[in-house]
Parts: C-alpha cells; structure tokens; sequence
C-alpha cells in the first residue's frame, strides 16, 4: 500500500527549508547535537514555512496547494542552504560525525532510551495512521476548514453566523469555531494535496512528525548546553513517554500538542540564547513564538508572557524605568483600542470570541490535583518537577537561563492558576476537559527548564566565559 | 549487610501495605471468598443476538439487528452486598467488541449497565461494590457486548466467542487483590474524553490510581535509604534517582501494555484497507449514509448555497456528525441561529436530521408555512415518505 510520490515530498520539503534556515542561522555545525537539531528544527520551522506559502499561493486552488507551492519551498530552501553552505566553509564536518565515548552504563541508557522512543513513537503513530480523524474537536473545529477548502477548491472564508445569515450570495461560511486560526489548516491542505485527496490518516500523521521533529530538535538543543547524551536521551524519553502527549498524537487533530511543541521550541532556541547569546537563536525563538496565535487562541497568551520575558533579559537595568513607562503606555494603548471590545468589570471580563468569564473564587484543587498527581495523564512529572526545584534551587539563583525560563514559566502557570481557580473556566478543570490540555501546552517548556538545570557546572561556566568572550560566537564545544 | 537486609524488609512491608490499601483491602475479609456463586457459560442465555450452549461453554454466534448482543442468567434474589466480586473469561473475545455487565435487582428491575475492561482469554475479576446500583436483591445478570463506541464501524464489530465461566464471591483479599491488578493493567478502549484526561474516559468507577501507589512505593524505598543509610549525598542521589526512573518505567510500561491493547482494535479493523477505504471507514456509518443521501439529492444545488441542519436537541453529537460528512456543502446548525426567528435568508436551505419536528411541532409548521417541501426522488412515492432519514424544505418567507 504506497503513497504519492509528492507525499512523501511533502514530508522531506520542510526539512529542506527549515533546516536550510537552520543551519543559514546556525553557521558552522559544530555539535553532534546539530544534525539532530538541524532535521528536527528545520522540520518544524518548515512546515510552518510551507503553510504560510501555501496561504499566499494557493487560496484559489486548494486542491493543487502543494503543487503550487513546493517550486517557492524549494527556492527558499536553495537559498536558505547557499546562505548556510557560505557561513560554514572550510569547517570539517568530522567533529559532527565523531562518536565520543560515554560511560558503560550511560551508553546503555541512551540505546535503552532510545529504544523506549521508537517502540513508543511506532505505536502511536500506527495508531494516528489508520483511522479517519476521531476526537469531537478534531473534526468539529481543527479539521472542518482544512476539509471544506480541499474539497471545494476554494479557501472561502469564515464568517460569524450573523454575517453567513446576512450574505446568502456571498461564498462564505460558518462554523462554531469560525474564528479560530489557521496556520493548521494550511498543513493539513499541505499534506492533502500532496497525497493527492482528502484523507485523514495521512493527514493525521503530520501529529505524530510534529513530535518526533520536536524530540529532535530537543535532543540537539540540550546536547549543545552541556548535558550528558543519555541524559538528554532519557528526558526526551520522558517527554514522549507522557500518556496525554501520546494520546494526542495517537488521536491527532486537535491544536494542543502544536501549540506545546511550538512554544517548547521557541523556548529552546531563547535558552540557547540565553546560554550563548547567539543573536539568531533569539530571532528565531521570537519568530517561531510569533507563530503561536495563528496556531490556537491561547497561544496569543503564552506568546505575550514569552514576548515580555524576552524583553525583561533584553533590556539593561538601568534602563528600567523607562522600559516601564513604555510597557504603561502600549498597555494604555492596548486597552484603549481594545476597550470596545474587551469589558472589563470588577468581577468579570468579556473577551469576544474567548467568552465572558465571572471573576470568583472556585474550588478546583481537588480536581486539578487528580489530573496532575493521580490520573494516568502525566506518570511521575509534577512529582518530580517541585523535587527539581528544590535540589536545583542555587541554580535559579546564578544561572541568569534557569531564572528566567523558571519566572515565565511561573507566570505561565499563575495564569492558569487564575483562569481554573477564579474564572467560570474552572468548570474546564471540575469536568477534566480543557484543564489538562492547557497544561499539555506548558510541558514541553518545563522539559526545557529541567534541562536547563540539569546543566553541569562546568557547562554554565564554559558558556559563561565564551559569551564574555565573544557574544554572538557559536556554542562552544562540551564534553559529553 | 544487617542494615541491607533490614531495609529489604521494611521496604516489602511497606509496599504489602500499600497494596492492600490500594485494593481497599477488609481487613476482616478472609484471604479466600467464604461464599461464591459459579455459572458455567452454558447457563447464560442469549436474549439479543444468537448463542448456542458448547459443552460447559455459551458460544455466541451472530449479534442481534442493532449489533449488539446479550447473554443473561436468572438469580432469583440473589443478595448484592454478600457478592460484590464479579468474576468473568471469555473466549475469542474481539478487540472490536467492548463489554458490559447488566443487572437487574428486585428492587430496581431496570437495566444498569457497567462498562468492563476487555476480557481476553484470561479471568478478570471487577469490584462491584464500588457500583452504587449493586444494591438489594439480584434477579438478573448478564453480559452485554456491542462495537467499540465511535472506534469500530458497527457492522465490523461482531465476530463469534464464547463465555467459559462467571461467577460472584463474597469478600475476600484474593478477589479485591485481583480486582485491582484488572483495573490497573486491564485495556480500556480509546474515548472521546482520551485527550482530556485518560484514567476519566470511562464512567466505570475505577480502583486506586496506579500513578500515585506507584509515586508512593517509590517515596516509600527513599524513606528507608535514608533512615537506613543516612544522607551519603552521591549515593543518596544516584539511588533516588535510580528508584525513580525504575518507577517512571514501570508506569510506562503499564501505559504502554495499555497502548497496545488500543492500537490493536484500531489495526483489526484497519490495516487491511488501503488508504483510500481507511478515510471512508467511520464508525458512525449511518450517519455518513444520511449525509451522501443528502448531498445525492442537492446534486444540481450550486456547493455554496447556504444550508441549515436541524436535529432534536439532545442529539447534538449526530448533528456535528452529519455537517462534518456532508462537507463541503456549505452547511451550519441551525440552533445557532435561531436567534433571528423567521428572518432566515430566502431561499436557504433547512436540513431535519432524523427529526420529524417540521410536521409535529407547531413553531416549525409556522416557520415553514410558505417553504417548498424537497423531497427525495426515491422516496416521495413511498411509504416511508415522511420518515425519511433527511427532510429538505427551500425556505420562503410569507407572501
């Protein structure tokens, strides 16, 4: 049973551009963990690259999407890749391909590891594989668009219900969730077409290429900040061994595991920042996170939180004050265009499109505690997070990375602490819905912390003493 | 090496402990049930579906007309409090089929139904007692097998197996001991409720979590390395960390022993389809039916016209479904825009799905009074005219 020709393109492409932009940002490849990055990075920032080129090409004609867009992937990854082929002449690529020892014992965890992650990774993208889209949101929200453009042949737009009412002759459309991004929609019209029709199985799939390239990059990542491989192997394990991350793949469709993926990343590429200061590291964590509201609603939160723990490291101290008077004023200009639309009261806020949320008090701890410490979601995660943060607590101290990934992440948390526990979303946690899934958005970025401290002494100083050096020099080499 | 045996020790004790506690142990219950009540399979009989007695064996052979089937057994007032420990094995039980417990009691003579873990071929052993229904007298239990829900196409869901033997025991530490290994290592079948919260996708009340005996036997080994061998910060380390990897590893497996038993109901009905037949394979095949029934009838209706679907209230699932099939015809609900009464657009397109309420409810006689009633060709001549599975009226306003 085989597939399209251009379906399998459609799989290689945006390793083609993504990684072509990469590697372009990156320079010189100097880090085992760069190949891994470079595929797994590159994947993802490709396919978000091909969906947004199909967007501006093949609106008119969805079901020929990948056919018009692949000639404009393959000319930005040429040019991606002349930029990054530039940037790393006359470097050997030995250093890459160089097997470094490991102890006995490390070595056996990182095969055993890794073979956890692909009996995992096989079982659950068997299961993505083989059926038609299934959970309720899945088809009622993330796919309707997606399905409706491929088999019409036209991305019409959707309307509220008022407008669809009001314009009979006019090719629009309506649905529940009209509102809702799109970025989504236009990789599943990517792999559509390049199967060459309308099916969901090989749709669904891209669910389970989106963890494994996030697992990838990961494993690249944490390799350049100074962690041991089968340490870095073990908790990309942990990542992918978690049963509601599973679930989602497995159950492809809906937008949560994007969203996770896509901040874990952008986190990642800021970490390496904050590590290195590699100017590009940081364009690209702020380009990738400017991704997240065309992903999902929510994402627009996590990426104004990420957007002002960017600007907390960017700007100097001293010139804190005025960064507030600023911050005040585009708050006040926020508000003021917003005030229409968004009322705020002293005990509830309407937001339109998100809802009308009453601003009280609401009992979910022992809901919430069930989802994080009891209910087969999470194995030992949030019982081994707050003993991390407690062995680790020195590092949230001095290492400048930890501190400031761990306060976003605070701020992260607070927020769904305040939207479970003082909004009428609690009934989203008392009813074991949306609470897990909000939390799912935040995993993979508290991997990225855990690594962060995981980070040998030794790393943080030789970082340390190369971004003094040199601050926009590549990340040093560190023992394994 | 006293110090090493000592910990072993504790460590067992503890962890025997916390078993018993997991299993809601009585602790006044003996280790054997006192009483139990054994039924060979040929004593059930088959009340949906068709099932023929096979030496001790009920080999159940064909479902009934809704792809569902029912085996049951009279008890005659069979006190509930006095057995609540279900024991049941099968045969050649499918991964397509899900399982369910049914009983009556005197008291309350309607069905209860109670979703089972999937049986295999091995005895499972399910606590009633956690069933708030399992009370009074028991006039009648059986077993009620039917497609996995919204996973497996109705129609490919049956296929023939036997019930070797059920029984009900009294209390005992064997049968709750047994009852929790079911629960935890037990296959559940994906639901819709899988991507919110796993271990809440089914309304069959459940054992002690796994996750937190498991968080707990592990804390329990730290406990004793530190009382037994003091705080030796390396060691104490690279043993608390071994502890917990071996205990991350331990609920994977778990979880993936669960993985499997899921994937292998997907790929039984699956894997011999080629990609095409997989996107047509839907588990709600009347439903895609309704919807090409209906887009077979709007043939010559340009895509973009505007259609509004209606279903009985409480069938909003169904509903979704049928938009979701009959895409992309340009279809919405129309409760979400009830709201401008009859200020519908002329010449819209309003859908009943398996509603008669455009002849039976007075609002919708009102609203439609002026509409043209679209029928299919196929059907407007026959007897089944007004229970058409879609009715299709072109909406005018009053003249």
């Amino acid at each position: 049973m085989g597939v399209e020709p251009t379906y399998i393109a459609a799989w290689l492409l945006p390793v083609l551009i993504g990684g072509g932009i990469w590697a372009a940002l990156r320079g010189p490849l100097r880090e085992p963990g760069d190949i891994a990055a470079t595929i797994g990075a590159g994947w993802l920032i490709g396919v978000f690259a091909a969906a947004a080129c199909a967007r501006a090409v093949a609106s008119a004609d969805t079901a020929r999407t990948f056919a018009l867009t692949w000639p404009w992937c393959v000319g930005i990854g040429a040019i991606a890749w002349g930029v990054a082929f530039l940037r790393s002449r006359g470097t050997s690529l030995r250093p890459l391909l160089a097997i470094r020892a490991s102890s006995g014992a490390g070595r056996w965890l990182w095969w055993l590891a890794l073979l956890l992650i692909v009996t995992r990774m096989l079982l659950i993208g068997d299961e993505a594989s083989l059926r038609p889209v299934f959970p309720w949101d899945a088809w009622s929200a993330w796919s309707t668009k997606p399905k409706a453009w491929f088999l019409s042949g036209h991305a019409e737009p959707y309307v509220s219900m008022i407008e669809w009412l009001a314009n009979p002759q006019l090719a629009v459309r309506t649905a529940a969730a009209w509102n809702y991004p799109e970025l989504l929609a236009w990789v599943q019209l990517w792999f559509a077409s390049a199967a060459g029709g309308w099916n969901e199985p090989l749709v669904d799939v891209a669910w389970c290429g989106a963890l494994v390239a996030f697992a990838l990059a990961a494993y690249g990542y944490w390799r350049a900040l100074g962690l041991a491989p089968w340490l870095v192997m073990l908790l990309v394990y942990g990542l992918i061994s978690l049963p509601l991350v599973d679930a989602h793949v497995a159950l492809a469709g809906y937008a949560d595991l994007w969203v996770a993926i896509t901040l874990g990343f952008a986190v990642l590429a800021w970490t390496r920042w904050l590590a290195f200061r590699d100017p590009a590291q940081l364009a690209l964590a702020v380009a990738v996170a400017l991704a997240l509201p065309a992903i999902k609603l929510e994402g627009t939160v996590w990426l104004a939180v990420f957007l002002a723990a960017v600007a907390f490291d960017l700007v100097p101290r001293w010139r804190w004050r005025f960064a507030l008077v600023l911050g005040a004023i585009a708050v006040a200009g926020v508000l003021a265009v917003t005030s229409r639309s968004i009322h705020v009261g002293w005990n509830r806020i309407e937001i339109p499109s998100l809802g009308t949320f009453e601003l009280a008090w609401h009992g979910v701890g022992g809901a919430m505690l069930e989802s994080l410490f009891t209910l087969p979601n999470w194995h030992l995660l949030w019982y081994a997070v707050p003993v991390l943060l407690v062995l680790r607590r020195a590092r949230l101290r001095t290492d400048r990375a930890a501190r400031l990934l761990g306060l976003t992440l605070l701020i992260d948390f607070a927020f769904l602490f305040v939207l479970f526990f003082f909004t009428t979303a609690s009934a989203w946690a008392q009813d074991f819905t949306s609470a897990n899934r909000l939390i799912l958005q935040l995993v993979p970025s508290v991997f990225v912390l855990a690594a962060v401290l995981l980070r040998p002494i030794s790393a943080i100083e030789t970082s340390r003493a190369d971004r003094d050096k040199q601050p926009a020099s590549p990340a040093p080499t560190v023992p394994a | 090496m006293m110090r090493r045996i000592a910990f072993a020790a504790a460590v067992l004790a503890c962890w025997t402990m916390l078993l018993l506690w997991a299993a809601r142990i009585d602790w006044t219950a003996p280790f054997l049930p006192a009483e139990q009540r054994d039924f060979q399979g040929h004593e059930f009989s088959a009340v949906f579906g068709t099932a023929a007695a096979d030496a001790d064996r009920l080999k159940v052979e064909a479902a009934g007309f809704d792809f569902t089937s029912l085996q049951s057994l009279r008890l005659f007032g069979l006190e509930a409090g006095r057995f609540p420990t279900l024991r049941y094995r099968f045969a050649g039980f499918p991964r397509t089929l899900e399982l369910s417990l049914v009983f009556r009691t005197a008291e309350h003579p309607e069905d209860v139904a109670i979703s089972l873990p999937w049986p295999g071929d091995a005895t499972r052993t399910f606590d009633l007692s956690r069933i708030p229904e399992w009370r009074g007298h028991i006039i009648e239990i059986g077993f009620a097998e039917f497609p996995t829900a919204q996973i497996v196409p109705p129609e490919q869901g049956f296929k023939p197996f036997e019930i070797v033997e059920a029984g009900l025991w009294s209390r005992s530490w064997r049968g709750d001991l047994e009852a929790l290994a079911t629960d935890w290592f037990g296959a559940w079948p994906w639901t819709q409720r899988s991507v919110h919260a796993l271990g809440r996708d089914t309304d069959t009340p459940r054992a002690r979590s796994l996750v937190l005996c498991v968080a707990l036997a592990a804390g329990i080994v730290l406990v004793w390395m530190l009382v037994l061998f003091g705080w030796r910060s390396r060691r104490m380390l690279i043993g608390a960390a071994a502890v917990f990897g071996l205990a991350w590893l331990v609920l994977d497996l778990a979880w993936q022993a669960g993985l499997w038993g899921r994937l292998q109901t997907t790929r039984a009905v699956y894997v011999p389809l080629s990609w095409a037949e997989r996107q047509r394979t839907v588990a709600d095949t009347e439903i895609a039916a309704a919807a090409a029934k209906l887009d077979a009838m709007l043939r010559g209706e340009p895509e973009s016209s505007h259609i509004l679907v209606y279903t009985d209230a409480y069938r909003g699932y169904e509903l979704l479904r049928f938009i979701w099939h009959l895409l992309p015809r340009n279809a919405a609900v129309y409760a979400y825009a009830q709201f401008v009464g009859d200020a519908l657009p002329e010449g819209c397109l309003i859908v009943f799905y398996d509603s008669d309420a455009w002849r039976t409810e007075p609002y919708w006689r009102r609203l439609l009074a002026h509409s043209e009633h679209l029928s299919a060709a196929t059907s407007i001549l026959g007897s089944t005219f007004e229970d058409d599975i879609v009715t299709v009226f072109r909406f005018h306003h009053g003249r």
